[in-house]
C-alpha cells in the first residue's frame, strides 16, 4: 500500500494485485488531476477511459458476458484505492452497484443486450434516478409514472440531483406503474427501467439541467416528458422495483463505506504527514499532544469501521453466492458500515482542516476539496439520520419514525 | 521462428519502506515488505512487446524465497506465460558467482531460450554485475544498457545509452540484454489478465540442486544509512537576482 498506514484486511493474492493495479493507475493521476477537474467542474474523462481499459469498470459483470464476475470486496478495493490515492471514485460507484442490479434482477434478454458491451467497457450505466423534488429521503411517496401502451412504456415526471446523465450512456430510473394512491403498501407498484440516454436526450425525451454544486459533481434537474421505453428494457417484474431497490442498497452503503474509509485514510495520511513536517515554536506541530491525538483518535475509529465494512462486503460475497442472505443481518452490517464510515471520514476531515490551520483553505493542500467530496456521504445516498432510523426500528424493535 | 525470452525477475526489499536506527545508523530489515525490483518492469515491457511482434512467449526466471512468488505473480498478471523460481532462503547470503551460477543452472532445466532480458539494476543494491557474468557463464554475448530494441531475424540491434553518447550494437542470438529503466514504461495489468495470472503454474527448483559449487568469496556485513549532508545555502534579493545567483551556484558545483 502508498500509504504509511499498515494494511488491516487479510487480501487474498489476486486482490492485492488488484489493488497494485488501482494504485499504480492512480500514480498517473496525482493531486494536480483532480484539483484541475475540481477547477474546472469537469468529469475524469481520462481517468474513467484507462478504468475501463484495465476491464475495472467491468468488475461485477458475470463471466457468460465476458466479464470477470467479481464480487463485493474487490469492487470495495477499487472505489478504497481511488480514494485513497486522492481521487474520487463516484462515476465507478453509481457503475458498479448498478450493475450489482442488473446482474440480478434483469432479464436474459436485457442482459445480452447490454451487459456484453458494458464488459468490454464500450458504454457506461452510471447513472440513476430515484431521487424527486417532493420525495427526497421518502422514496417510495415518488410519483413519477410508467403506463403501459402497446409493447411501450410512457414515462413522465420530474427527477431532481440525478448524477451523470449527460456523461453515461444508460441510465436506471424508478417510476410508479401503480400510484400510490392505489397500492396496498407503499412500496408496491414501483418499476425500474433502463434507459438509453443518447436516445432520449436526442428526441428531447428527457431534459437536463446541470445543478450547480460545492464540489465537482455532474448532478441534473431532470424533466422527463413522454419517454419511450420498451418493454423489454423493464428491470424484473413489473411494481417489484422498490424491493429490487433494497437489494443493491445494501451492497451500495457497503461501497459508500469503502470510499469513505479511503478518504479517511487519505485525511489522515496528509495529517501524519503535515504534523510532521510543519515546524512552529521551533519544532514539529506533530510533537503537540492537541495535535496528535485527533489523528490518533480518529485513525482507531478508522480502523475498526473499515473491519466491520469489509467484513460485510464478505458476508455480502459468501452469502449471495449462495443464495442464504440474511436480509436483516445484511441490513444491519450494511447500514452500520455507512454509518460509522461516513461519520469517522467527515471527522478525519474536520482533523485536517484542523491541522493544516490556514493552508486547509489553500487548494494546493486539496484538504478542503476532499472534505467537501467527502461531505456528500453524509447525506447521500441516504442520510445518516435515515439509517439510524432503520436501525432504530428494524434492528432493535424501536418504533418506526419514518 | 516464435521466439523464447527469459527475464530476470528480483523480488527486494521494499526501498521506501527502509527503517534506519537513528543511533547506529544500521539499516534494519525487519518487517520491510517485499516488492518486485522496480526496473525489471520495465524489462518485462521491453520483452512482452517482443512477444507481440514476433510471437513466442516470456517466461520469468527468479532466485529468491517463496516470498517472491509475489513478484512473480505481478510478472504474470503483466502478460508472462511461464514462471521459475530456484528457491533458495539465504539470497543475502549468496555472492555473485553463486546467484550467477544458480541463475544458470535454472536455464539450464527450462525450455530452450534466446534471449534473456534483464534490468540495468535491481533497486535494491543495483551492483549491474549479474547480467554480464551470465553472459559470460553462459557464453553468450551480452548487449548492455539498451535504451531500444530491434530484431531483424536472428540480429539482435539496440541503442545503447552511455554517459555521454549512445552507441548501435548489435549480435547474433542467443543473448543476454539489459535495458535502460527509459526503454518503456511499464503496462498495468488488466482486471482479466490478474484473474489469469492466478491459474498459471510457477515451477520450483530448489537453490542445492544447481550444483553451485564452493563458498561464497564475499559476505554481507552489516548494511548502515549514509548520511547526506545538505548545504542549506540561502539566496536573497528579488526573483531575478536570486534565480542568477542560484544558476551561477549550481555551475560552481559543477551541476549544470
Ligand atoms: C451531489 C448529489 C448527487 C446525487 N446523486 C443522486 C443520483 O444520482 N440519483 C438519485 O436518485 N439521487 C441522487 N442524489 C439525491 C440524494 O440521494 C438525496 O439528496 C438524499 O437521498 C436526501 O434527500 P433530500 O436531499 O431530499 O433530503 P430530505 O429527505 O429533504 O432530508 C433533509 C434532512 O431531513 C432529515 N430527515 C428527513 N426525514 C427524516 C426522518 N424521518 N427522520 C429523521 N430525519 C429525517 C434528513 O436526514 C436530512 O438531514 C444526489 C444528491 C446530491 C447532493
Amino acid at each position: 500500500m502508498k500509504s504509511g498506514l499498515a494494511e488491516t484486511k487479510q487480501l487474498s493474492e489476486q486482490q492485492r494485485l488488484i489493488v497494485e493495479s488501482v494504485e499504480e493507475l492512480c500514480s498517473k493521476f496525482d493531486d494536480r488531476y483532480w484539483r484541475e477537474l475540481d477547477s474546472k467542474g469537469s468529469y475524469p474523462e481520462e481517468f474513467l477511459k484507462s478504468i475501463e481499459r484495465l476491464g475495472l469498470a467491468a468488475l461485477p459483470v458475470p463471466e457468460e458476458y465476458g466479464g470477470p464476475s467479481l464480487g463485493l470486496r474487490e469492487a470495495y478495493l477499487v472505489l478504497e484505492n481511488i480514494n485513497l490515492n486522492g481521487g474520487n471514485s463516484q462515476p465507478l460507484h453509481g457503475q458498479y452497484y448498478l450493475l450489482f442490479n442488473l446482474t440480478k434482477f434483469a432479464s436474459p434478454t436485457l442482459k445480452e443486450k447490454y451487459l456484453t458491451r458494458l464488459a468490454r467497457g464500450e458504454m457506461r450505466l452510471q447513472s440513476f434516478a430515484l431521487t424527486e423534488p417532493d420525495a427526497g429521503s421518502d422514496t417510495t411517496r415518488i410519483s413519477t409514472s410508467a403506463k403501459k401502451k402497446g409493447g411501450e412504456y410512457e414515462i413522465n415526471g420530474h427527477k431532481i440531483f440525478i448524477s451523470r446523465v449527460m456523461q453515461s450512456d444508460l441510465m436506471l430510473i424508478a417510476a410508479r406503474t401503480t400510484p400510490y394512491e392505489e397500492v396496498n403498501k407503499k412500496t408496491e407498484g414501483i418499476s425500474l427501467f433502463l434507459v438509453d440516454l443518447r436516445d432520449a436526450i436526442s428526441k428531447g425525451q428527457i431534459e437536463a439541467k446541470q445543478i450547480r454544486t460545492i464540489f465537482n459533481s455532474q448532478t441534473y434537474e431532470l424533466y422527463i416528458r413522454s419517454l419511450m421505453i420498451p418493454e423489454e428494457n423493464m428491470v424484473g417484474e413489473e411494481g417489484r422495483g422498490f424491493r429490487y431497490l433494497l437489494d443493491v442498497l445494501n451492497p451500495e452503503r457497503i461501497l459508500i463505506s469503502a470510499e469513505c474509509i479511503g478518504d479517511a485514510k487519505w485525511f489522515v495520511n496528509k495529517c501524519v504527514n503535515y504534523a510532521n513536517s510543519r515546524v512552529v515554536f521551533q519544532r514539529p506541530i506533530g510533537v503537540n499532544q492537541g495535535v496528535q491525538f485527533p489523528i490518533a483518535s480518529v485513525y482507531s475509529e478508522l480502523v475498526a469501521a473499515e473491519a466491520l465494512s469489509w467484513q460485510a462486503a464478505g458476508y455480502y460475497d459468501e452469502y449471495s453466492r449462495k443464495g442464504r442472505i440474511d436480509e436483516k443481518l445484511m441490513g444491519a452490517y450494511a447500514n452500520i458500515s455507512k454509518y460509522l464510515a461516513a461519520e469517522c471520514s467527515s471527522k478525519a476531515a474536520n482533523v485536517a482542516m484542523d491541522i493544516f490551520g490556514g493552508y486547509s483553505m489553500t487548494r494546493d493542500t486539496d484538504v478542503a476539496r476532499k472534505m467537501i467530496e467527502n461531505r456528500l456521504y453524509r447525506v447521500a445516498p441516504i442520510s445518516q439520520n435515515l439509517v439510524l432510523g432503520y436501525l432504530a426500528h428494524s434492528v432493535l424493535g424501536l418504533p418506526k419514525s419514518y | 521462428m516464435p521466439l523464447s525470452i527469459v527475464v530476470l525477475v528480483k523480488h527486494v526489499y521494499d526501498e521506501g519502506q527502509l527503517k534506519v536506527d537513528a543511533a547506529t545508523g544500521l539499516v534494519s530489515l525487519q518487517g520491510v515488505p517485499g516488492k518486485v525490483s522496480t526496473f525489471d518492469r520495465n524489462a518485462l515491457e521491453a520483452a512482452l512487446r517482443l512477444k507481440q511482434k514476433f510471437g513466442g512467449t516470456v517466461t520469468t526466471l527468479t532466485l529468491g524465497s517463496e516470498e517472491a512468488n509475489k513478484s512473480i505473480r505481478e510478472a504474470l498478471a503483466m502478460g508472462v506465460d511461464n514462471a521459475f523460481l530456484v528457491r533458495t532462503d539465504d539470497l543475502l547470503k549468496l555472492d555473485s558467482r553463486q546467484v550467477v551460477e544458480g541463475l544458470a543452472g535454472g536455464l539450464s532445466k527450462m525450455p530452450k531460450w534466446d534471449i534473456v532480458m534483464c534490468a540495468e539494476g535491481s533497486t535494491d543494491v543495483y551492483s549491474s554485475v549479474i547480467p554480464a557474468m551470465l553472459a559470460e557463464k553462459l557464453d553468450v554475448p551480452y548487449l548492455s544498457y539498451l535504451r531500444s530494441i530491434e530484431l531483424e531475424g536472428q540480429t539482435l540491434k539496440g541503442d545503447r545509452s552511455l554517459e555521454k553518447r549512445v552507441v548501435t550494437v548489435e549480435c547474433e542470438l542467443p543473448a543476454v540484454v539489459s535495458v535502460v529503466s527509459e526503454i518503456y514504461e511499464p503496462r498495468i495489468p488488466t482486471l482479466l489478465q490478474i484473474m489469469a495470472a492466478m491459474k498459471k503454474q510457477i515451477t520450483t527448483f530448489d537453490f542445492r540442486d544447481m550444483n553451485v559449487e564452493g563458498e561464497a568469496r564475499y559476505s554481507l556485513e552489516g548494511m548502515f544509512a549514509k548520511a547526506v549532508d545538505r548545504k542549506k545555502v540561502m539566496f536573497e534579493g528579488s526573483p531575478s537576482e536570486v534565480a542568477s545567483k542560484l544558476v551561477d551556484s549550481m555551475a560552481k558545483e559543477g551541476l549544470i
